[in-house]
């Protein structure tokens, strides 16, 4: 056996030495709690080896020979008998380190001349014939108790020295309080690796009624080795599992931290799909106030009509151990409408039962609108590209057209009704070209910037409503500057102001107003850039909130049997593709009406003469 | 005195489909008629006088330009049409108009260059180019990229528009 293995702490069950180790040249150490103790195991030690004929040399305090010879009687060993033919030899201690100490220190030479010869003559009365000897030397003991460690130590060595030589099988003895501090252990150290093999031992025999005994002593020896390291121990574990808490706590304060940093919505369902947890941003995001809002109530139950059901299916997936997943709308506690993209996982239990739910939902409603947008540009793009092929396809036909009436008409004795039914002809016709402009809605002013006269474009615009304005009875009120003017595509300008105007109509009642109103002005927020507003206002019917947020998205139309949806969406771009910028204000209920308005910079002045030439040759 | 019978001169079919989608929206059909040509002799050349302002119409729907051309006659004009680019050049380089008014896609020569041949041949000769087809917004930057700067108005022009613009 290694000594380390006794010395260090994380041994704690000290294997017991075998009867082999014990049998020939070995040197046993027990630790000793009390005299009781002490003696049962030396009797069970010193009586084994006479029992068996061997020969046994006891060195102890009279008072432990006394007590020992008694013990051994009463195992009916025959003690005087084995002191007759000097099988059983007891000295006394005292006596003995009297005789081989010099200075605090047993001297090897005094040593050998002291027990040698006793030990030899022991061998001689040996029934067995194995010429070992059993010794129980407590002279190590006292030195120790008295505290001479260092001579004790040394005493242990020279013993090893002469168990090897002589084939002694050796006891010595310790008191356990010796071994208490720390300071002795390294003492305990050197004791084990003073001499070869040293074992720990607690008795030669193996009778069973013995076993709680042989336990006692274990534990006693065990307690000596190792309670100051079990202290230690036990101060580590501690700090370990303060460690360990504080690593929980932390672990479980950063996975909270985590869930409630998420904008994700995640949720804790029982196995009933009901709801055990809420994060406060899901709570914020349902609009929520409180958890108890939400605790207990069913999952499914959050989602409607078909998206349910998908909830449904995305739960028994989940609870069947797969994950469940889905995209839905649900409608927050304030009736926000959102889109999600659920996830949902099962929590297992040690044994392997799904447990409870886990279901992460992200608010994707953003994602989808820019998905839906995205969409509405494709279909933008798709009726871009027909409406340019049918404004190609239109207009020559509709210029042909045109021109021929225009001779019809103009053509000499052409009778006054043909004539007059010419003049509708032709005025239905324009209907057609206006409407071929602005329903195909992608008018395109091919024209370079010229100097365009505000007041005329707003009295074109109103002449192209004029049939409109007079059915619904609606006044307008004009007021502009006639030399207002600015450089830019009047086409764009008109198609701009013919788009509101045509809005403004519509929400009009009959017998409306509407109010145009155009003024040179500054743009304040644009570097003061100079430039015209034209503010268009009715008292028409007004826009609700919804319709507000979305009057610039294209394809959303307040009339859908009429409209494309796009108006005001090409009205914005067209009025920014100038460098300017559309607002409005509306409001329904008493006060109810509609104002456009936008900016547009005057532009610049391109004075090369060959422009000059261009515009007014 | 002019007399004419309006005819189509060739049968014509507006058909208007969709990109990528299949089939078709609608089909215009415009039925060729028998009879004699819509349009006489403002074809020829200019006449001789020199009084009347001269105008080429060019416009490969011949049914416009010769319908364009009778208009400008009927209102002290003298105005001759051309279906092409090259007839429109061939016709320049005979005789330099006051006024080309010419359609801007053509199939062999287009507007835009015809316009800069115009320029460089009669530069006297005022340009007003007409279009129908949203293209020609890239047509005319890339001319002004080059220098050149044209007067465009769009289709359906309509005659009383068209001879304000021309200054009568």
């Amino acid at each position: 056996m290694d000594s380390e293995s006794f010395t260090v702490g994380n041994a704690l069950v000290p294997a017991a030495p075998s009867e082999a180790e014990l049998s020939h040249g070995s040197h046993s150490v027990p630790f000793l709690g009390d005299d009781a103790s002490f003696l049962e195991s030396l009797s069970e030690f010193a009586g084994g080896a006479v029992g068996a004929g061997n020969a046994c040399l006891v060195i102890a305090t009279q008072a432990h020979r006394q007590a020992l010879s008694d013990r051994l009687l009463l195992r009916n060993i025959d003690v005087p008998g084995a002191i007759a033919n000097g099988r059983y030899i007891a000295m006394d201690a005292q006596e003995m380190l009297a005789r081989f100490m010099v200075d605090g220190t047993p001297d090897r030479e005094l040593f050998a001349q002291a027990i040698e010869p006793v030990l030899q003559r022991a061998k001689l009365g040996s029934l067995s014939g194995s010429k070992d000897v059993t010794a129980f030397d407590e002279m190590v003991t006292l030195l120790w108790s008295e505290g001479f460690y260092e001579a004790a130590i040394q005493l242990e060595k020279l013993w090893g020295e002469l168990v090897e030589r002589l084939h002694v099988s050796l006891r010595c003895g310790y008191p356990l309080d010796g071994f208490t501090s720390a300071s002795q252990h390294e003492l305990l150290r050197k004791l084990f690796s003073a001499s070869p093999p040293v074992v720990a031992s607690e008795s030669s025999t193996s009778q069973p009624d013995e076993e709680v005994h042989r336990h006692l002593v274990r534990s006693l020896q065990q307690k000596a080795s190792v309670v100051q390291l079990a202290l230690e121990e036990r101060e580590r574990a501690m700090a370990q599992r303060l460690e360990a808490e504080a690593r929980l706590r932390r672990t479980e304060q950063f996975a909270k931290h985590v869930v409630e940093s998420s904008d994700d919505c995640v949720k804790v369902l029982d196995r009933d799909g009901r709801l055990d947890y809420m994060s406060p941003p899901g709570l914020r995001a349902l609009e929520f106030t409180e958890v108890s809002e939400v605790l207990g109530k069913r999952w499914v139950d959050f989602w409607r009509g078909e998206d349910r059901e998908r909830a449904a299916g995305a739960l028994a997936d989940a609870m069947a151990g797969g994950v469940g997943s889905f995209q839905g709308e649900c409608r927050s506690a304030r009736g926000t409408i959102k889109s999600w993209d659920v996830r949902i996982t099962p929590v297992r239990s040690a044994d392997g039962e799904v447990e409870r739910l886990v279901a992460v939902s992200r608010d994707v409603t953003e994602l989808r609108n820019a998905q839906q947008v995205a969409v509405q540009a494709e279909k933008l793009a798709a009726a871009g590209r027909m409406a340019a092929t049918i404004a190609h396809e239109i207009n020559n036909p509709l210029e042909a057209v045109t021109n021929l009436i225009y001779l019809a008409k103009t053509t000499p004795g052409v009778p006054k009704e043909a004539c007059r039914q010419l003049d509708i002809a032709d005025r239905e016709l324009a209907r057609v070209a206006q409407l071929a402009q602005q329903t195909l809605g992608f008018y395109r002013d091919n024209s370079r910037n010229r100097w365009v006269n505000i007041a005329e474009l707003i009295q074109d615009v109103l002449l192209l409503y004029e049939r409109k304005l007079r059915i619904k009875q609606i006044e307008t009120r004009v007021a502009c500057d006639p030399s207002l003017a600015i450089y830019g595509k009047q086409g764009e300008l008109k198609q701009a102001l013919s788009n509101l105007t045509a809005n403004a109509i519509d929400a009009s009642a009959r017998g409306g107003t509407i109010w145009l109103r155009a003024q040179g002005t500054r743009d304040w927020s644009h570097g003061m850039q100079s430039g015209i507003r034209i503010t268009l206002a009715d008292n028409g019917s007004g826009m609700t909130p919804e319709v507000k947020r979305r009057i610039f998205v294209p394809f959303f139309t307040t009339k859908p049997t009429v409209g494309t949806g796009i108006g005001l969406w090409v009205t914005k771009s067209l009025i920014e593709q100038q460098g300017g910028h559309l607002q409005f204000r509306s409001q329904q209920g008493q006060k109810a009406g509609t104002v456009m308005s936008f900016f547009v910079p005057t532009g610049k002045e391109e004075s090369s003469n060959e422009a000059e030439a261009n515009i007014h040759a | 005195m002019i007399d004419k019978r309006i005819n189509l001169l060739v049968t014509t079919i507006v058909r208007v489909v969709v990109e990528g989608a299949p089939g078709h929206l609608f089909d215009g059909h415009f039925p060729k008629e028998n009879g004699s040509p819509l349009f006489g002799p403002e074809s020829g050349l200019f006449p001789k006088d020199g009084k009347q302002r001269r105008v080429l119409v060019v416009d490969d729907e011949s049914l416009i330009a010769d319908s364009v051309a009778a208009i400008l006659n009927r209102n002290g004009y003298a105005a001759i049409s051309r279906y092409s680019g090259v007839d429109a050049i061939q016709s320049i380089h005979e005789q330099c108009p006051d006024i080309i008014v010419s359609d801007v896609v053509m199939p062999d020569l287009n507007g835009i260059q015809l316009a800069k041949t115009v320029r460089s041949i009669c530069p006297n000769a005022r340009i007003v180019l007409f279009s129908g087809n949203v293209d020609t917004a890239s047509l005319l930057e890339d001319a002004s990229l080059e220098g050149y700067f044209f007067e465009i108005l769009p289709k359906p022009v309509h005659p009383l528009h068209l001879l304000k613009a021309l200054g009568s």
